[in-house]
């Protein structure tokens, strides 16, 4: 596709208003910014419309907009799981979110490794939950950089050099603006995508009858849009897994704690399940691609781009792109953010210098945002280690949900003991890394297992070995303690 | 009653409408719901019925919030 010079302005304009915006975010609602808590969670003001804009900017990224599409090209229906994931994460975020929201606001706590260090009293712990949420945001990056890929081939533009360039904008105006910058730049990312997605899916539903005649084709020509039945396990259980591993993102924590109030989450839980609509639009887009066969060399990440350049005109895809461009940017922002919030109290704070001020703590979480960012970059770029980050992508959603007993499970069950739960993690963590060894990374589904997901195989070891664990602490007379009395937990906001 | 201390009966209701009921409706019940009839305006069942979930859901959420919570929007 030939784009024109107007064209090529209209992206870099999109493009560069987004930049500006989040990096004006830092005089947003203008705050102190030598205390942690304004840059890191923007002083816990977010209301329920920019939560909305921020967590749905996080949750639904340039890597969705090029994965779901190519995932029904590739497999038909088995991407929609990643429709029913949300549906299964929403109602635990209205059920789980508040009480963690509320107890780290009672406690000053800004990270997943903050309270399970005042839960358990244990640094050990709190590390290595830490480390495990540091390690899941490096890859994510990392997609979010593969993800404009396709972007910038189709447009003609230097890769490597763009990829640099766009991504040390991304970390410069993250330190600059903490987490008011992502959440500013959000808007204009998820209003344009908004705006892209009802557009393409008003005139294919036109093209197309209402999307009929795609499935009419499909099954014309015995192509496959169902989910497969020999995956239906697979289905299932990466469905549960990842809709349960949600809370435990990092980056959606971030979003949870920058919250105003818990009523602001809970009103979330039912405003956001509105972009779940994107993943089974995205899910059809990939169809059209596959019954007209629109994709060259059956490149299944070129399915929505080549969608774009098929029915739409120069102009209109150069918007599209921008918007996925953005889309890339913006959340790889919050999650740099939230993986240097981590580093910031969780290692730093925590094991190299306990007495920080909240001026050096900022200057950490900078620096450790531009590392972050780096690090992610060089693993893209070189070719030995971008091998390596597909095996740490498969790693890092399996491992995360090893978290679950440590941030959620505690916060219901008062007695839970820091040798449990670390026990647990430890086999959790050493399953899912040896399940993913038996299928040479390449896949999350265990073929000797009934193509199970394999983070849910493993939490189920990690809840057992907990289980005893638990039991021999209680034999023995083990003594442990917690920062939280029970009582301090609540769901509601005092003040409401 | 202090504010968020639901009777057991009120808090299994807000489980079942929040969780229960969505988790059932769409993950446990996949292999039953991954069929093509019947069609809805040329949408094969599989793909209709999820649609109509990203509606039905935030209303469950919605009935728990404003009637078991007992939250103001």
């Amino acid at each position: 596709m030939e784009f024109s010079t107007f064209d090529i302005a209209l992206f870099f304009l999109i493009v560069a208003s987004t930049i500006i915006v989040a990096f004006l975010g830092a005089r947003w609602r203008a705050a102190d910014m030598s205390k942690i808590s304004e840059w890191s969670i923007g002083g816990r003001k977010f209301g329920t419309l920019i939560v909305w804009f921020l967590m749905g900017g996080d949750i639904y990224t340039a890597y969705a907009l090029i994965s779901v599409p190519g995932g029904a090209y590739g497999q038909g229906g088995f991407i929609l799981y990643s429709a029913v994931y949300g549906a299964m994460a929403y109602p635990f975020l209205y059920y789980v979110a508040p009480r963690l929201y509320l107890i780290a606001k009672k406690k000053g706590m800004i990270t997943g490794g903050d309270y399970v260090r005042e839960r358990f009293k244990s640094d050990t712990l709190s590390l290595l939950i830490s480390l495990t949420g540091i390690i899941a945001m490096l890859p994510y990056i990392a997609l979010q950089i593969v993800g404009i890929k396709y972007v910038l081939q189709a447009m003609n533009f230097p890769i490597v050099e763009s990829y640099i360039i766009a991504f040390l904008i991304v970390a410069a105006f993250t330190v600059v603006a903490g987490l008011r910058g992502p959440a500013l730049g959000a808007i204009i990312k998820d209003i344009l995508l908004w705006a892209v997605i009802i557009t393409i899916t008003v005139v294919l539903a036109i093209r197309f009858d209402g999307f009929s005649l795609v499935f009419k084709s499909l099954d014309a020509q015995g192509l496959n849009y169902m989910i497969p039945p020999n995956l239906m396990i697979g289905y299932m259980t990466l469905a549960f897994g990842n809709g349960i591993a949600w809370l435990l993102f990092p980056n959606l924590l971030t979003g949870i704690l920058g919250s105003k109030d818990a009523k602001t989450i809970k009103k979330n839980s039912v405003l956001l399940p509105v972009y779940q609509v994107w993943m089974l639009i995205l899910a059809i887009f990939g169809l059209v691609a596959l019954s007209e066969n629109l994709v060259p060399n059956k490149v299944s990440s070129l399915a929505f781009p080549s969608v774009l350049t098929t029915y739409f005109s120069p102009t209109f895809v150069s918007i599209a792109f921008a918007a996925i461009i953005i889309g890339a940017m913006i959340p790889a922002s919050l999650q740099a953010l939230s993986a240097a919030n981590l580093i910031t109290r969780n290692i730093y704070l925590q094991y190299i210098n306990k007495q920080a001020s909240e001026r050096k703590q900022v200057l950490v979480g900078r620096i450790s945002v531009f590392i972050m960012i780096v690090a992610s970059l060089i693993f893209v770029l070189t070719p030995a280690a971008s091998g390596l980050i597909f095996y740490l992508l498969t790693m890092s959603y399996a491992w995360l949900l090893q978290t679950l007993p440590a941030i959620i499970l505690s916060m219901y069950w008062h007695s839970l003991d820091k040798y449990s739960v670390a026990a647990g993690w430890a086999v959790g963590v050493t399953f899912t890394t040896y399940g993913l060894y038996t299928v040479k990374f390449a896949s999350s589904l265990l073929p000797w297992f009934k193509y199970a997901y394999v983070g849910l195989v493993g939490l189920a070891l990690n809840l057992v070995v907990l289980l005893a664990v638990y039991a021999i602490v209680r034999m023995a007379k083990i003594k442990y303690e917690s920062g939280i009395a029970p009582e301090e937990f609540t769901d509601y906001d005092v003040h409401a | 009653m202090e504010r968020g201390k639901l009777s057991k009966g009120k808090h299994f209701i807000k489980i079942l409408l929040l969780m229960l009921i969505p988790w059932t409706a769409l993950v446990f019940t996949a292999p039953i719901y991954n069929r093509k009839e019947p069609y809805l305006g040329g949408w094969p069942f599989l793909y209709w019925y999820l649609f109509s979930w990203i509606f039905i859901q935030p209303v469950l959420t919605f009935i728990v919030f404003k009637f078991i919570d007992r939250e103001r929007w």
